[in-house]
């Protein structure tokens, strides 16, 4: 049982109208662990992490079959709420998207959402979501100033502090560093690393390295198939599929 | 001739064509605020700005005759505030509809039709507010009479409704999907993205349409001169007779008034107030709207 993982994924698969975009991908994630998605662009690594927390349903002609429970709960069941999962489950997008309020406000947002109006209790989670997202220092003297003043790097980290203010269980990541410097993404990998303490991660990432430094798992996703799924040092040392060596060796990608 | 010299002399006239059908437009706005002007300096040397401002009745073409504005401006700001209480909600409640819940599909057949009810004539509205909504309106409301402020505005913020809510639809279909993915992602309602991040983003495209639309409200001549009556009046009382500025225009263009005297001058100097209000309105939705692009890009 301690292997179940908080989600589990069988047979999934998935379309936009008529392209078949995720085939039959069963994967196990584990609580307290970071796990990476890598693989060529278009191969639907975004398709899959938006899965978990039901972004895709946003998406007018998106379907898909097979099951994905969390925490032993199948989150496509009629009984699921899309909106309580994604409380659940967070997420942090490839280009930083705070809102165009204040740094407080934009973390206070999610906790308004849900009906919490005391002062004290929002001051108190927007200082713990900053200090979690190693922003507070940067940030603490100014923060009724508009979030879209911030540096790239900045605003990637309060979109993190923004999603750990809603006491989520998981934080999906999806290339967050792609439109970052280095600085700023050593700064973003070194906190995901930290993240794994009280959260479990899921990030994609087209770069490498970034998979090797940061993860426990990775998986390797080829034209919608999971065509491998290992410990990540298994994965970038003797990985068990030519087509995983051939890509991270850098062959093709 | 060569060919060459002869090929410059044609360029040379199609250019200096186009200069002059492009100037002929201008010239002619020139003109129109040039006479507006000028009429409008006449009409201030027979009657004083401050009883323009301060007379509180405006009786030109009787014997006793007064010259205050205001009742007029009363009643043009009655009926456009009458249109907005109808306009500005449903205008925008439609808005977050087609931008929030609808299928593209249906966007895609709702909003011509909409531009097509923006482009029914303003006439079949006035005879609409005149024939059918007053005549209602008076089995709920028995005192209101048979022109009035009322219906005239209601009808008039229907037919501006199409403009707000198509209009801030489009500052609304504007706003970044990454962003309401962000509050999505954060666990919110369809109805709490629309509410507390795509209006608040498009704000000032939104509130530049409502602009324009209180612009289009004063300016609305057709409707009020048919159903709203021909009584100035210092009134905010919907149910009695009023008049606008523009039924004002309307009444004393179509009337006898010999042209140069006071009388006729009065329409400029009504014609001139309405013009600085719409310009105004105009200048400040255009200011509003810049403002929404400097913030998105
Ligand atoms: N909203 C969408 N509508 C239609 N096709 C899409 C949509 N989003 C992604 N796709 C397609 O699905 C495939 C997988 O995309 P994606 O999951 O974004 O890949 P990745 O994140 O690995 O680059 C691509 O071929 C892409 O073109
Ligand atoms: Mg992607």
């Amino acid at each position: 049982m301690v292997d179940e993982g908080v989600f589990s994924i069988l047979k999934l698969n998935a379309w936009y109208g008529k392209k078949h975009v995720l085939k039959e991908v069963d994967m196990t994630i584990r609580a307290n662990h970071v796990t990476a998605l890598i693989g060529p662009s278009g191969c639907g690594k975004s398709t899959f992490i938006r899965c978990l927390n039901r972004m895709n349903d946003l998406i007018p002609d998106f379907r898909l079959t097979g099951e994905i429970t969390h925490e032993g709960m199948d989150i496509y069941s009629p009984e699921a709420d899309p909106i309580e999962i994604r409380r659940r489950i967070g997420m942090v997008f490839q280009k930083p998207n705070p809102f165009p309020k204040s740094i407080y406000n934009n973390i206070a947002y999610g906790l308004r959402i849900f009906g919490v109006k005391d002062k004290k209790r929002l001051d108190k989670a927007v200082e713990e979501s900053l200090k979690k997202a190693a922003l507070w220092e940067e940030v603490k003297e100014n923060l009724h100033q508009n979030a879209l003043t911030l540096s790239g790097g900045q605003q990637q980290r309060l979109c993190i502090a923004r999603a750990i203010a809603v006491n989520p269980e998981v934080i999906l990541f999806d290339e967050p560093c792609s439109a970052l410097d280095p600085i700023a993404t050593a700064k973003i990998e070194d906190l995901i690393a930290k993240l794994k303490k009280d959260y479990t991660v899921v990030i994609v990432t087209h770069n490498m390295q970034q998979a090797a430094r940061v993860s426990d798992f990775t998986g390797f996703f080829m034209l919608g198939d999971l065509a491998e799924f290992d410990v990540t040092e298994k994965i970038f040392t003797t990985p068990a599929n030519k087509l995983t060596e051939d890509y991270i060796t850098g062959r093709f990608g | 001739m060569d060919r060459r010299s002869r090929q410059r002399i044609t360029e040379g006239c199609i250019k200096g064509i186009l200069f002059i059908c492009a100037s002929l437009s201008i010239l002619t706005t020139i003109g129109i605020i040039g006479i507006l002007i000028f009429e409008t300096v006449e009409f201030f040397r027979e009657v004083s700005f401050f009883e323009f401002l301060t007379d509180p009745q405006w009786t030109p073409l009787f014997v006793d005759k007064h010259f205050g504005i205001m009742s007029l401006v009363c009643g043009t700001a009655l009926v456009a505030f009458i249109a907005m209480l109808v306009a500005i909600p449903l205008g925008l409640l439609s808005a977050v509809y087609l931008s929030e819940y609808a299928s593209a599909r249906f966007r895609e057949v709702v909003k011509p039709l909409l531009e097509i009810l923006a482009g029914v004539p303003t006439v079949v509205y006035g005879y609409f507010a005149l024939l059918f909504v007053t005549p209602l309106l008076q089995v709920l409301i028995p005192g209101l009479a048979g022109f009035n402020a009322l219906a005239p505005g209601i009808v008039m913020g229907i037919m501006i409704l199409p403009m707000v809510s198509s209009l801030s639809e489009d500052a609304m279909y504007a706003v970044p999907m990454d962003l309401k993915e962000g509050a999505y992602a954060l666990g919110a309602t369809r109805f709490q993205v629309a509410v507390k991040v795509v209006i608040p983003a498009a704000l000032s495209g939104i509130m530049s349409s409502f602009v324009l639309a209180v612009s289009r409200a004063i300016g609305e001549t057709m409707i009020v001169t048919i159903a709203s009556g021909q009584q100035p009046r210092l009134t905010l009382n919907p149910l009695v007779p009023i008049e606008t500025i523009t039924a004002y225009i309307v009444q004393v263009s179509l009337g006898d008034t010999p042209s140069g005297t006071l009388e006729y001058r009065t329409i400029f100097a009504a014609g001139m107030t309405l013009f600085v209000f719409t310009l105004a309105l105009n200048l400040m939705s255009h200011w509003l709207k810049e403002r929404f692009r400097e913030e998105y890009r």
